[in-house]
């Protein structure tokens, strides 16, 4: 029984490669089904996301899976293994199960700590399970990776910190204004990175309320969908007084949120705090307005340094997380291994049982031994026989020991052949 | 040593491990060693509390603050609750961080003063007096609390006008949760030493015959509150700007050391904790 992880992911493999053998839902589906008609192939799941595409299963034979896998890709998306077949990486046994903690801890991701992760590999586990593919060994493992990256996520701060420049944006604010809750915000420009900031920030509770755009057509769209006012490049400075955080990202070539405006605005607003994003490159606000009190001025760059500063963070909580990787690896690796040495440990138990059944018979025979009391012997004497070696074969388990006891038993008692 | 001298070193050691602890969770980035630090400290709370019931016990009196270890222990008691009571929604690391060495420091004061060796049962204490030093106790717990608010207040605003996300950036609470930690404990104190100026009157009228006007503590006291009144009715008015409130608070508290400091020296008629 050998499982096994074969897969290509962001780290080595172009997304050009990548979104060829992309599986939506209908293809994870399709490849589910074909996978049950592999015979060596005992447990199958799939994991496709945009930055890797993973392969989990169990086949009898060690060595046979990248055969299978490679099939199936072919079989499914119709191009030729040449074309990715160089990305692909391959993991068994302990090191495929540390390979899987680690992609659900998020550590194995583009962002360190991510937790989008989880919830897909919760979807994929679903699929599989559903298409019935998965099975004792596949279930007790990505239970496992589900809990480990959940402990990895709480018992460490890898998923603390915003790191994408929009999170970045929403995360400052909240240590502005604590909670967003009405916060007005003002958009000047609407460029993909400031609609993006638009969301997280309506996401966090702030309230949308002026979007102002030299595109009419894209600024009242925006407005409609935020329920906000759409302003003109010529309107915007009269509300500006209302508003809480203002997000520049016009194609401007020079400063249009001046410290003269800025110091104006700030004598109305009687020391409540402005916080201005400036996305623009070209800079929209003017530097000098960091100057005065209560405005709070990040550009792209000093965004950057925040998300490079939490990245940085969160890296230093890797090994944190590996400690707990580790442990769990130790754990599901003790289960499998008890789990192959069951049938050794029942054949000796039922050796066991034949010779005791034998010589009590012939004792109770002879003593008037009733049925009861010898199996009440048989079973005391077994357990108790039996007890060393469980334990042993248990503390084997720990560190991939256990074979060798598992032969010693085979090879002292002649188990094989009975 | 007596059972609530015991009690005592007890509570300071809590508070020495609790700011350790906050110390290396601050620094060292660790989620389980600061909610130690919060439970040593709650610990420590605890242990205060019942020392000053085996004292209120062995004294025989509802009111057991009789010496100046009483009221060391006691203002470190009436910090930590009006941070753990009154204040339970806010749990930062950072504010367990500047309250903790003041706790440990009053306590370890409190340890290493020495008083009387025997201390029979003190006099019963006159209702009025006993409320006039609970509302002072508390008004400048109250106080200290505003003051921690107010320097992390200013940390943090440096912090984000410095565009540097460090960790005092990440473990600091918002401006504006912060900003409400500067003005609301700011009001309760006020508004407690004020009750304890007037209740301190009526005590003295009762107990002396004059209402001790003129004695150093009280003007103190009375300037004392006239500053963080000033400082509260330019907030409500909306022209302090927060950051002038958290330098306000900072000078305030200050003066508050200053005057309590100073009337050691200076007794008058006021010598409580003299």
């Amino acid at each position: 029984m050998g499982l096994f992880v074969i897969g290509l992911n962001h780290k080595e493999c172009p997304v050009s490669v990548r979104e060829q053998i992309h599986f939506s839902a209908h293809l994870t589906e399709k490849a589910l089904q074909l996978s049950k008609e592999q015979p060596d192939l005992s447990e199958f799941l799939l994991l496709s996301t945009c930055n890797r595409v993973e392969f989990y299963g169990s086949t009898e034979e060690s060595g046979r899976a990248r055969g299978l896998i490679l099939n199936l890709i072919e079989q499914v998306h119709g191009i030729n293994r040449q074309e990715f077949e160089n990305y692909l990486y391959v993991h068994e046994s302990k090191d495929a199960v540390r390979h899987l903690f680690r992609v659900a801890s998020g550590l194995d991701s583009l962002v360190v700590g991510e937790n989008e992760i989880l919830g897909q590999l919760r979807d994929a586990f679903k699929a599989a399970n559903q298409a019935g593919t998965v099975h004792s060994l596949l279930y007790r493992l990505m239970e496992k990776a589900l809990k480990t990256g959940k402990e990895v996520h709480s018992q460490t701060k890898i998923t603390q910190g915003a790191v994408s420049i929009p999170s970045v944006a929403v995360e400052l604010a909240e240590k502005i204004f604590g909670t967003l809750s009405s916060e007005k915000v003002m958009v000047l420009g609407t460029g993909e990175m400031s609609v993006l900031t638009l969301k997280n920030l309506r996401a966090a509770g702030a309230d949308i309320s002026f979007i102002a755009s030299r595109n009419e057509e894209r600024g009242l769209a925006l407005a409609k969908e935020y329920g906000a006012v759409r302003l003109s490049m010529e309107e915007w400075q009269r509300e500006l007084t209302g508003v809480d955080i203002l997000i520049a990202s016009t194609a401007a070539p020079h400063p249009i949120v001046l410290k003269t405006h800025m110091a104006g605005v700030m004598t109305a607003r009687r020391g409540r705090p402005v916080f201005l994003i400036d996305i623009a490159v070209p800079r929209n606000i003017e530097q000098e307005v960091n100057q005065i009190d209560d405005v709070f001025l990040y550009n792209v760059d000093d965004l950057k340094g925040v998300s490079a500063a939490n990245l940085k963070l969160r890296r230093g909580e890797i090994r944190a997380a590996e400690g707990i990787i580790d442990g769990a690896v130790i754990q599901f690796q003790s289960w499998v291994e008890q789990l192959a040495a069951r049938p050794t440990v029942e054949r000796f138990e039922e050796f066991l049982e034949q010779i005791m059944q034998t010589e009590l018979t012939e004792i109770a025979r002879e003593t008037g031994l009733d049925e009861n009391r010898k199996a009440q012997l048989i079973n005391r004497i077994k357990a108790k026989i039996m007890h060393r070696p469980f334990e042993k074969i248990k503390e084997a388990s720990k560190n991939g020991g256990v074979k060798k006891h598992l032969e010693a038993l085979h090879s002292l008692f002649n188990l094989d052949k009975e | 040593m007596s059972e609530s001298a015991l009690i005592l070193n007890f509570t300071a050691l809590l508070y020495c491990l609790a700011f350790f602890l906050h110390l290396i969770s601050f620094f060292g980035n660790h989620e389980t060693m600061h909610r130690a630090a919060f439970r040593l400290m709650q610990m420590g709370f605890v242990a205060a509390t019942f020392y000053f019931v085996m004292e209120a016990a062995t004294l025989a009196t509802f009111f057991p603050v009789a010496d100046i270890v009483h009221a060391l222990a006691f203002f470190s008691w009436s910090l930590a609750f009006v941070y753990l009571v009154l204040l339970s929604q806010i749990r930062s690391d950072s504010f367990g961080l500047v309250l903790t060495p003041v706790l440990a420091v009053l306590m370890v004061s409190a340890c290493l003063t020495e008083t009387l060796p025997s201390r029979g049962t003190v006099p019963q204490a006159n209702p009025f007096f006993m409320l006039h030093i609970l509302c002072a106790f508390f008004a400048y717990a109250s106080f200290a609390i505003s003051f921690a608010a107010a320097l992390l207040y200013l940390i943090q605003r440096h912090e984000l006008k410095a565009r540097r996300a460090g960790a005092f950036y990440r473990k600091l609470p918002s401006l504006e949760e912060l900003e409400r930690l500067i003005d609301q404990p700011m009001v309760w104190g006020t508004a407690l030493l004020v009750t304890a100026i007037l209740i301190g009157f009526v005590w003295s009228k009762t107990a002396f015959g004059i209402y001790a006007l003129t004695d150093p503590k009280t003007i103190a006291t009375a300037l004392v509150t006239l500053i963080y009144g000033t400082i509260i009715s330019m907030r409500l008015v909306s022209r302090l700007r927060p950051k002038h409130a958290a330098v306000l608070s900072v000078i305030a508290f200050a003066i508050v050391i200053i005057s309590f400091v100073g009337m050691r020296f200076i007794h008058g008629s006021h010598d409580f904790l003299a």
